[in-house]
């Protein structure tokens, strides 16, 4: 890697619509309406990802792992009524779930601040991150918004007993000590399926549905939808035109039966992760 | 003059000490990552089953040409031809092969070409496209990164496999791409019926074109189908017939 190469992905940041021209962006959609936080999505994420298990107490103190979670939420008690029902055994709090991963940014917070380089933007729009360029200084991972790097602490994989290497996927690789990493939308089983309609002699295409991430392929109520975003047939691109969601815009405005929104969207990040939000019956 | 002699003398003994020291402190395979000698668990003569009977790489190696890492063949696919070859069933190497197979046991072979981990490579995609694509042989494509396997007898490492030799290539071949270009009439699988060759000794058989009429690899449903035409008397032989062309027709 050389610093002319550094310094264009640095540069690169500041141009809007760097990667206008390329055929795919890859893009997510999610509803909310069916997500029922079963965390089906984060146990495929383990098995397909490698991702360690770092137990209980890692975990406490600050040392998570794992690219995709669920986020779960409360509705705050409003009237007396509400607080008589928290005080109940099983209370009624409306609890939503929202299930965060990379976002990938397109314009990322992470990729600026990486003093190596080793976090960049792909043609595909992907939030890519370089295991063996990476030098383990966590800037990207204290200016990401949204919380979704994880860092290796320690070897993880050694402590694998030995026939549970098995286990791994061999596609990808077993990252080590003192390396960043986060979701890559399943950035292996993109490649081959690039690489099957390389074969076929097409570039530049994925049919959709050919490539499911593996959150999105656990889904019982298939709330992650996933494919290119620049392709309009795609499910996705379908989703976010129903929804009026659009790239290069902060704030999304919305008519009647349109609930699409992007986390954190006034930060001006560009996530490429649509939600839909939790439409909710409060009189039954 | 004798001085003159002794000096030279002196001074070549002195260039050996040094060259033999640095040999000493520098082991051998330094620079080059050679793990050339490791100890297989018996002699895989390369030279006799790619050189002398020009038997396809992939034949053995059946993953390149379809998925990221070519593979090491199972003990059944050496026995399924070396059970028919009773000249050679007493050799010290054979009988090995065989105890491996009586004791139900994978052959422990040594990894040559071991990268690491954070690599991608991935076979299909260079045998498909200097293979399939371009029509080159299979011993030429296969020879760019892993030598001149047919002399070998262990499998050795011969090129670097370095990134910056990876784009040595990669620079060279950009742009060169044919991908999308009509496919190439000639066809590799033709029926062994009909060459007069036998089929180990055809000379660097032209490969298989990929398109969809003609998989190499089908699936069960696939064969079914295609054994429906079939007279009866074939149909049942080709019922239990690999579902894929190649371990045959190579």
């Amino acid at each position: 890697m050389s610093l002319s190469r550094m310094l264009e992905n640095w540069s690169r940041l500041n141009q809007r619509d760097y990667y206008k021209d390329e055929p795919i962006m890859w893009g997510m959609s999610i509803d909310l309406n069916k997500c029922t936080g079963c965390a089906s999505c984060v146990t495929a994420c383990y098995a397909e990802n490698n991702i360690p298990a770092v137990g209980k107490e890692k975990c406490a103190t600050g040392h998570t792992m794992h690219w995709l979670r669920i986020e779960r939420y409360w509705d705050l008690p409003e009237s007396e009524a509400d607080l008589a029902v928290e005080e109940s055994e099983y209370p009624e709090r409306g609890a939503h779930f929202a299930p965060m991963m990379c976002q990938q940014c397109n314009h990322a917070p992470c990729e600026p601040v990486c003093p190596v380089a080793a976090t960049y933007h792909n043609p595909d729009g992907l939030n890519a991150q370089v295991y063996n360029r990476c030098i383990g200084s966590r800037y990207c991972g204290t200016n990401c918004p949204f919380k979704v790097r994880y860092f290796n602490f320690f070897d993880y994989s050694e402590d694998i007993p030995h026939p549970m290497e098995m286990l791994l996927n061999p596609d990808l690789t077993v990252r080590s000590k003192g390396v960043m990493e986060k979701c890559t939308f399943c950035v292996q089983r993109l490649r081959n399926a690039k690489g099957d309609q390389a074969d076929k002699g097409i570039r530049g295409h994925v049919e959709d549905g050919a490539v499911q991430t593996a959150c999105q392929q656990s889904c019982p109520t298939e709330a992650i939808v996933f494919g290119n975003l620049k392709d309009s047939e795609s499910k996705v691109s379908k989703a976010w035109e129903d929804h009026n969601v659009e790239l290069n815009r902060h704030e999304q405005f919305h008519e009647e039966g349109e609930r699409g929104y992007r986390v954190f969207e006034e930060l001006n990040v560009e996530p490429s992760v649509m939600y839909l939000d939790r439409v909710r019956d409060t009189n039954a | 003059m004798l001085r003159s002699v002794k000096a030279s003398w002196a001074s070549k003994f002195s260039k050996l000490l040094f060259v033999a020291a640095l040999g000493f402190v520098l082991p051998t395979g330094a620079f080059a990552d050679d793990v050339s000698n490791v100890p297989q668990p018996f002699e895989f003569p390369h030279a006799r089953h790619a050189g002398k009977f020009k038997i396809n790489c992939m034949y053995c190696h059946s993953g390149a040409r379809r998925s990221k890492v070519a593979g090491i063949p199972p003990v059944a696919k050496c026995i399924g031809c070396h059970s028919n070859l009773p000249s050679v069933r007493e050799t010290p190497r054979i009988k090995k092969l065989f105890s491996y197979w009586e004791k139900k046991e994978p052959i422990p072979w040594l990894k040559v070409h071991d990268l690491p981990d954070f690599v991608e490579f991935n076979h299909k995609r260079h045998v498909q496209r200097f293979i399939f694509k371009d029509g080159r042989s299979t011993q030429q494509t296969c020879g760019m990164c892993h030598g001149d396997v047919k002399t070998f007898s262990v499998g050795q490492k011969v090129k670097p496999l370095t990134m910056g030799w990876c784009l040595s290539c990669h620079q060279q071949f950009q742009g060169e791409s044919d991908v999308g270009l009509p496919a190439p009439v000639k066809r590799w699988m033709i029926p062994a019926a009909a060459t007069d060759k036998p089929i180990l000794d055809v000379e660097h058989p032209q490969p298989a074109v990929f398109d969809a009429e003609h998989p190499v690899t089908m699936k069960a449903s696939d064969v079914k189908i295609m054994t429906e035409k079939l007279p009866k008397s074939l149909k049942e032989k080709f019922a239990r017939a690999p579902h894929d062309c190649w371990q045959c027709h190579k």
